[in-house]
Parts: C-alpha cells; structure tokens; sequence
C-alpha cells in the first residue's frame, strides 16, 4: 500500500483560519428537558449559543375558546389541564373569578380547605421541580426521593378528591366534599415525615460540588429584565423581589397564617432553587396550620344548580407554583363565559429565557431552562 | 390600595375616561389603540403610578369592536392595580407595539395578533405563536367558523 498517496493531514490546515459555520439547531418538541412539547430552536457558533427562540403551540387545545361552548361549571375540570402539576391552584383563580362575577362569600372552612389543598399542590409541584431539576443535571438519585415523597402527597389528594392529579375539587363557592374520615391524622404524619426531607435534598444537591458549578451564576435574572418580562413566582423572588400575591395582594384566608415569602438577591439558578426548597418548608408549615386551624362550618356557599353571573368582568389571580395565575372573565349574564382568559406564568416566565441564554455554553441551557421550571400545557393552553 | 389612584389618573389622562370597581384595580378607557404607547410609558415611569410589570395583555370581541385590555401591577410596596382598555376596530387598524417598552408584550401581542388578528405596527416579530403558520382565521372572534377540518394550506 502507498502512503504517499495520503497528504500529510498538518499540511492541509497549518495556513488556514479557523473558521466556523454558525450552526441552527432544534432542541425539541420532543427532548427530556422541555419537559413537554416545546421547541426550542438555537443558533449556535461552537459551543456558545447565539440566540435561542423558542417555539411553542404544540399542545394549544383552545382552552379560551372552549370555555365560550362551557358552562361555568363544565369548565372547572378543564383548569386541572392547565398546570398539571399543581391542579389545585388553577382551580383556584377560576373559582375565585367566577366568585367575583357573582358576588359569592366562601365560607371559611371552604377557605381552609382550599389553602390545605393549594399548598399541597404546590409542595407537590416543587419536589417534581426539583427532581427533574436534578436529572437535567444527571443526578437521578433526588428523583427518586422526591417523587417518593410527592406521591404521599397525590395520595392525601386523592383521598381529598378521588383523583390523582386533575381534581376537579373545588367548586364555585366552597369544594366538592369535606375532609374524609382520617385525613387530618394521615396529613400531619406526612408533614411529620417530611419535615426532615427538606435538609435531605439539600444535602443530596446543594452539598454537591457538581451541582453548584452548574447553577451558580447561570442564567442570571435581573429585577429589571424580570419585571420587564413580567416575570412571577420563585423566578421573580429568586432575584430579590417579594412580590408574592399571598402576602402582597392578600387573598383567601392567607392572613391567618404564619409563613415568610423566601427571597434571594442572587437572580440565578441557584438562587431560584434555594427559593423552591425553603418555599416547600414554608408551604408545609401552612398545611400544618390549615390542619390545625380548621373552623367548622360549611363547605360551599348557596350557589343555585345553574350558575348565571350578571353581565361584567372579573380578573382573580393566585399565586401559584410558578407564579402570578389568573383567570379573566367576562359574563354576558348567561350561563356561559363571553370571554375566559387565563393568564398563566409560564407563557410569560418563558418569554425571558432567550435573553438567558444568549451566549451561554450549550451544556447549560438545560441547567438555565429547568431553573425556569415552565410547564408547557399551561403555555400552549 | 392608593386611594387617589383614580384622581391621579384623571389628572395624567384628561381625555380618558376612569372607572372604579371593586376586584382588580380601577379601569383607565382609552380613546383608541394609538393612545396606548404614550399612555404605558407614563404609566410606568411617573413617580405617582410606577405600574412596572404588564402582568397581561388581550382582547375581546364586542362585536362591533374589539377591546385591547392591559392588566397592570406595580412589583414594589403598596401592591396597586390597573387595567387599562382601549377599542381597536374589527379590522384594519393597526396598534401600535408596545414591546419596547414591555419585554412581556412582545409575545403577549404575538397572541392577540393570532387569536384575534390585530396587528401591532413596529412589532420586532410579528407571527403566529400558538397556531401553525399556515392556519386560517383567528379562532377568539366571535364569527370565527370551526368546520371541524384543520385549515392547512402548505406542504
């Protein structure tokens, strides 16, 4: 055989430039770390990211206009699809806007029940936040506590409500049943169990060298750029703003309890997961005081069979796992909405990741986008 | 709640019309989509409003009209809230964007211009966001038509 026939490969690159093309790439829809159906399509030179837009629509099932064929109350279930994840609070701000339609009073134990149900919910959302958060990094071992823990959660829901994950618990004025018989006792064992977990995670992730390289300083957040974006929740508090609509724009019966809305002044993904894990301490000590406060009474105002709110509007938010939730709704006076519009945090948390990613190294967008923690059916609607 | 809120309005926007309601703030009625960039922009920087997050931003179909409708706050302490409305005719008129001065209306206005088919004049991007861009109509009007078949007109 003739080496000579080959050129010596040196020969051929000494005197050229080093010259790259500026690669387009799509991350998704299907990619573990979108976390759903999202697209996210990336102009890359090297290693750095260009720019990032993402592309979003894949699952939108009109949930806006569906409500104009509803009635108020066929539609309730249909919030369980927004944020999955924490199905209870959507239900919430639908009810409380529908409430406001029609000028309705909750009786306070309906108010407790739904806080008890609400921060569980949210619980529940943080620790699947928090595993995934740790896998998009590769470490697999904190999902498996924390999904452990979050089924002790789903399970005191579906005693709450007979379902897993989509609900369908509240109702306009009050809830769908009170608690059943050995909630209360099941509930504060769990809290018991898991006032400990916490400081497990911690110890599992925020004690990991790994860990905190990948997050410390990544997709940093400034307060500008945030409220620029309207930017909400643990992604808004993560760079040092207390705008929590629990203690800002009290609803509910949120002044009765005791609990601190967690900021950090730091604006990246490590500050952004030091929120969610205290949050899920501080959300935990208000099921206990839900539990524990509990007034008697009933679960539901006097709402007729069918539900028919005089012509106007009401917008209601709550504060939910992610941030500012609301619903807008307009009524005809008929028995259905002219108008539902919901306005949901992650559509807008989402909207800032291109400024994030600008610039960052490819290995971190899945460390900036899980910190963002979006859920897509709520985007897509 | 600023309790003068509302004369302070009255005071920046003569032209304008306030009302006040119980929920979610009072109502500030512009005359016009047009009216919207320099009405936001004073909205955000006067020192007696700072409404420095548009928490969000849609339409409605009134049937002669559609209503662009802004959900303002304020970050900061005391927690305040604004809505501001502004009629923008069926079709044709352009609005004006205000994703200079909202990083959250850019895509806000991608969506009002998918679902109800406005357009914003300046807009950096102005596309579908939630639909394919090749679907027909914009499904939250009111005589908007579902034959049940999906409007494709590529591939």
């Amino acid at each position: 055989m003739d080496h000579d026939a080959f050129p010596d490969p040196g020969s051929m690159t000494a005197d050229l430039p080093l010259v790259t093309d500026e690669l387009t790439l799509n991350m998704g829809p299907q990619h573990p770390s979108t976390h759903g159906a999202m697209r996210l399509i990336l102009r890359l030179d090297g290693e750095r990211v260009v720019s990032a837009s993402p592309d979003i629509g894949f699952i939108h099932r009109g949930m806006e206009k569906m409500a104009e064929t509803l009635t108020y109350l066929q539609y309730i279930y249909l919030t369980d699809r927004l944020d999955y994840l924490s199905s209870m609070l959507n239900e919430w701000s639908y009810c409380r806007a529908a409430e406001a339609l029609a000028g309705i009073e909750v009786p306070r134990r309906a108010e407790y029940l739904r806080v008890l149900a609400g921060e569980l919910s949210r619980l529940a959302s943080h620790l699947v936040w928090l595993g995934s958060m740790g896998m998009d990094l590769g470490a697999f071992t904190p999902l498996t506590y924390t999904f452990r823990e979050r089924e002790m959660i789903l399970d005191l829901l579906e005693m709450l409500s007979g379902q897993r994950m989509t609900f369908n618990y509240l109702r306009i004025g009050g809830v769908a049943r009170d608690l059943p018989p050995g909630f209360a006792d099941r509930a504060r064992a769990f809290l018991d169990y898991f006032a400990g977990m916490p400081d497990i995670y911690d110890r599992l992730l925020s004690d990991n060298a790994i860990f905190l390289a990948r997050m410390r300083g990544q997709g940093r957040l400034t307060p500008e750029l945030a409220r620029s974006h309207a930017v909400t929740g643990p992604n808004l508090r993560g760079c040092g703003v207390a705008l929590d609509l629990r203690r800002s724009d009290p609803y509910s019966v949120y002044p009765d309890f005791d609990f601190e809305v967690v900021t950090r002044p730091e604006g990246d993904a490590l500050a952004r997961y030091r929120v969610r894990v205290e949050e899920m301490r501080q959300s935990a000590r208000i099921v206990r005081q839900a539990l524990d406060g509990l007034p008697a009474g009933d679960i539901s105002a006097k709402v007729g069979r069918v539900f028919r709110p005089p012509a106007g509007e009401a917008y209601a938010r709550v504060e939910s796992s992610r941030g500012i939730q609301g619903f807008y709704l307009v009524s005809d006076g008929s028995t259905q909405p002219a108008r539902c519009r919901i306005r949901v945090p992650s559509f807008a948390n989402l909207s800032v990741l291109p400024e994030l990613l600008r610039g960052v190294h490819v290995a971190d967008i899945v460390a900036i986008m899980g910190s963002i923690d979006f859920i897509v059916p709520e985007i897509d609607r | 709640m600023n309790a003068s809120l509302p004369e302070a309005l009255r005071a920046a926007f003569p032209g304008a019309a306030v009302e006040e309601r119980g929920g979610f703030g009072p109502v500030l009625v512009l005359g016009g989509g047009a009216a919207l960039p320099e009405a936001c922009r004073a909205l955000r920087s006067q020192p007696e409003f700072v409404f420095d997050v548009l928490e969000d931003y849609t339409a409605l179909d009134e049937g002669d009209r559609l209503q662009l409708v802004l959900h303002f706050i304020r970050s900061e302490e005391p927690a305040v809230q604004l809505t501001v409305k502004a009629p923008v005719a069926r079709t044709g008129e352009e609005v004006p964007t205000l994703s200079g001065l909202f990083g959250s209306a850019e895509w806000y206005e991608r969506e009002i211009f998918d679902l109800f088919g406005v357009r914003f004049a300046g807009h950096p991007d102005l596309r579908r966001i939630l639909l394919p861009e090749d679907w027909q109509g914009h499904p939250l009007l009111k005589d908007y038509r579902d034959d049940k078949t999906l409007h494709r007109t590529g591939d």
